[in-house]
């Protein structure tokens, strides 16, 4: 029989492929190894870029159901209140929809840390989340809270109980709903009062943290000049401090991306230390790899038929860690929130989030950690196996 | 099948060349091979018999020397040529087998074809075939370590000769097997030398050198006697066999 009829027609890669899934079988230990190895690195990362698309899909949302304009004013740089007599005037520039007062502020409630936001009623957007228990806030009605979900179970709150915020002595909110929250992150921790009740506890009677703008689309570039010539109008009375939602956006990707940027590159550099680690692991069992590599070859294997069957092995070593890391990296986040990781990237949460840690599993990430992975095996288990399968097969053997 | 011509002239290996632990395996070995011929090499424990089958098999390389297979010099050949030589025409049965452990016998007598293509079930056919030959049909699905010494024997014999080799080399195929399973040894190489197949064996064996046209004798690397036992005429042997070795020390 020659080689060229025998190849004929037929598929040698294939056959290797096959071979090779059968050396994954038959050596289960070292295969075993390498694919943990390569789930403990892979995982973590994972994990993280997971949480970080899903926060940054989160931020995007909460964005895009935002306001067009939030203008406070600015003093030394900063954010300040900004008086309420400006929220009329604001209202009467062409291409303005709606101006809404809001107050922001942060406050213990039932010793722990809530978000306090006070809007008119009827402006708190429908896009916020839904109402689980009770009923929204009422227009007009006072020492009402509309309470997040998370919050609530962990401070013990129902609807129709009461609780006070200690900066406000003396003042008793009743619960009279739950939500859940769109935008996990940011609503969690949430607390919604009217307005007024707000800006009492907060102590900013006559002013707002910040007022926000819903324009009617094509007006942006229109309103932004009006807010510009009012601040020349007021010749230095306030400096208006405006950010649109663009600019919005792009703080918040800018720090994502960073934030992302920086993980990835401790990781870059954890998996330039994971070399060597792989290097011995993928060597695991490398005497009888050699021996068996010389047999292969004595027996008329070719350098690079051998090479073929190690690339399959390392492809699929690549492809059963990078899938097993999703997984785990999945059970990661939706049993254990994404514990030890999502605080990197949502700041304040603590060890464990109050609230589902927001994530989204991407396709790049996992293609880049199965590269990754296929760079590292093939480094590992490619130069070994080339230099077993380059020497006389004798020596190979010996 | 024709079998093949070699020409092996001044062969030296020497492992470890340069250092203290220097072993010269063989020296100045110069010898030809004819074929269709049992050739037994034939020494003591260390005196280059596998050495000089691994050089002849194209398993190993020459410190210095040549070998020349039907007028082509093989230790001029790049390592591509050499896997060529070895899956087209050589078969090689080691010592202690090196079977694949944990691989069914008739994947490890098929292994050799894997990379020409051939799909499983034409493998698994070949395989059973030739094991049958050496009754071990039973034993299809039974990897190294559930078969004795000689069935090991048998499925490398089977492995060596799976690609249909012109040349087939075995390497002490007596030393780990019993009496009954020499007796079936010796039955092949004479079956595969009616078929014109070339064998080289080495052996310290006396057993073997009863099979053998012609017996290379070895001691401490150096060839020290041709012995031409098969009375009848070599096929085109120009110029005949040497009675003595041409570069090997005198009897």
């Amino acid at each position: 029989m020659t080689e060229t009829t025998a190849k004929k027609g037929l598929h040698p890669h294939w056959n290797l492929l096959r071979f090779a899934v059968d050396q994954i079988l038959r050596h289960r230990l070292r295969s075993a190894v390498v694919a943990a190895a390569l789930v403990a690195i892979l995982t973590p990362f994972l994990t993280a870029m997971a949480i970080s698309e899903g926060v940054r899909a989160e931020s995007a949302l909460a964005v895009h159901e935002g306001a067009d304009f939030y203008v406070a004013s600015d003093q030394f740089g900063k954010n300040a209140p900004i008086p309420l007599r400006y929220l009329e005037e604001f209202a009467r520039i062409p291409g303005v929809e709606r101006a809404v007062p809001r107050v922001v502020g942060r406050a213990y409630v039932n010793e722990r840390l809530a978000v306090i936001v006070g809007l008119p009623p009827a402006s708190i957007p429908p896009g916020a989340g839904s109402i689980l228990k009770g009923r929204p806030l009422r227009d007009g009605a006072r020492n009402e809270a509309l309470i997040g979900a998370a919050l609530a179970r962990h401070g013990g709150l129902q609807v129709g109980h009461a609780f006070q915020i200690p900066i406000a002595e003396g003042k008793t909110f009743e619960v009279v709903g739950l939500f859940q929250p769109t935008v996990s992150i940011w609503g969690a921790d949430l607390i919604y009062l009217s307005f007024a009740d707000a800006a009492e506890v907060f102590g900013m009677e006559g002013q707002a943290s910040e007022i926000l703008l819903y324009i009617k689309p094509g007006y942006e570039e229109q309103v932004a000049f009006s807010l510009d010539l009012l601040q020349m109008v007021e010749r230095g009375r306030i400096f208006l401090r405006t950010q649109n939602k663009d600019l919005v956006r792009q703080y918040l990707n800018r720090g994502f991306t960073l934030k992302a940027g920086i993980f990835t590159a401790l990781y870059a550099v954890a998996f330039a230390l994971a070399i060597p680690a792989l290097l011995v692991v993928s060597g695991f069992g490398m005497s009888e790899r050699r021996r068996e590599i010389g047999v292969l070859k004595a027996t008329g294997w070719h350098t690079e038929e051998v090479l073929e069957v190690v690339f399959w092995e390392s492809l699929l070593h690549a492809a059963a860690g990078a899938a097993l890391a999703l997984l785990l990296a999945m059970a990661w986040i939706y049993a254990f929130n994404g514990a030890l990781v999502a605080q990197f990237f949502i700041p304040e949460i603590g060890l464990l989030a109050p609230f589902p840690v927001p994530a989204r599993f991407l396709p790049l990430p996992f293609l880049l950690g199965f590269l990754f992975s296929v760079a590292l095996t093939l480094v590992g288990s490619l130069y070994t196996a080339w230099r077993a399968a380059a020497v006389p097969p004798v020596e190979a053997m010996r | 099948m024709s079998g093949a011509r070699y020409t092996i002239r001044e062969v030296t290996k020497t492992y470890r060349a340069g250092t203290p632990h220097e072993v010269r395996a063989l020296q100045k070995v110069s010898v030809e091979g004819y074929p269709g011929e049992i050739t037994v090499v034939y020494g003591p424990s260390g005196s280059g018999k596998t050495t000089l089958i691994s050089l002849i098999g194209a398993l190993d390389r020459p410190t210095s020397g040549t070998i020349h297979l039907n007028g082509e010099e093989m230790t001029r050949f790049a390592e591509p040529a050499l896997a060529r030589l070895r899956r087209s025409q050589i078969g090689f049965i080691f010592q202690n087998f090196n079977l694949l452990p944990g691989v069914p016998a008739w994947e490890n007598v098929s292994q050799p074809l894997i990379p020409r293509g051939m799909g499983e079930r034409a493998r698994r056919e070949r395989a059973r075939e030739l094991l049958e030959r050496f009754h071990l049909g039973h034993r299809l699905l039974h990897p190294p370590e559930e078969l004795s010494g000689g069935e090991q024997q048998r499925v490398a014999i089977a492995r060596a000769l799976v690609g249909n080799p012109e040349i087939l080399i075995a390497d002490e195929p007596t030393s780990n097997i019993d009496e009954e399973e020499i007796d079936r040894l010796l039955a092949c190489f004479t079956e595969l030398k009616g078929k014109g197949t070339t064998l080289f064996v080495s052996t310290h064996d006396p057993i073997l050198r009863d099979l053998a046209d012609v017996v290379w004798h070895l001691k401490g690397g150096r060839l020290i006697e041709v012995e031409r036992r098969s009375s009848a005429s070599l096929p085109d042997r120009q110029g005949g066999p040497p009675e003595t070795p041409a570069g090997g020390a005198a009897p």
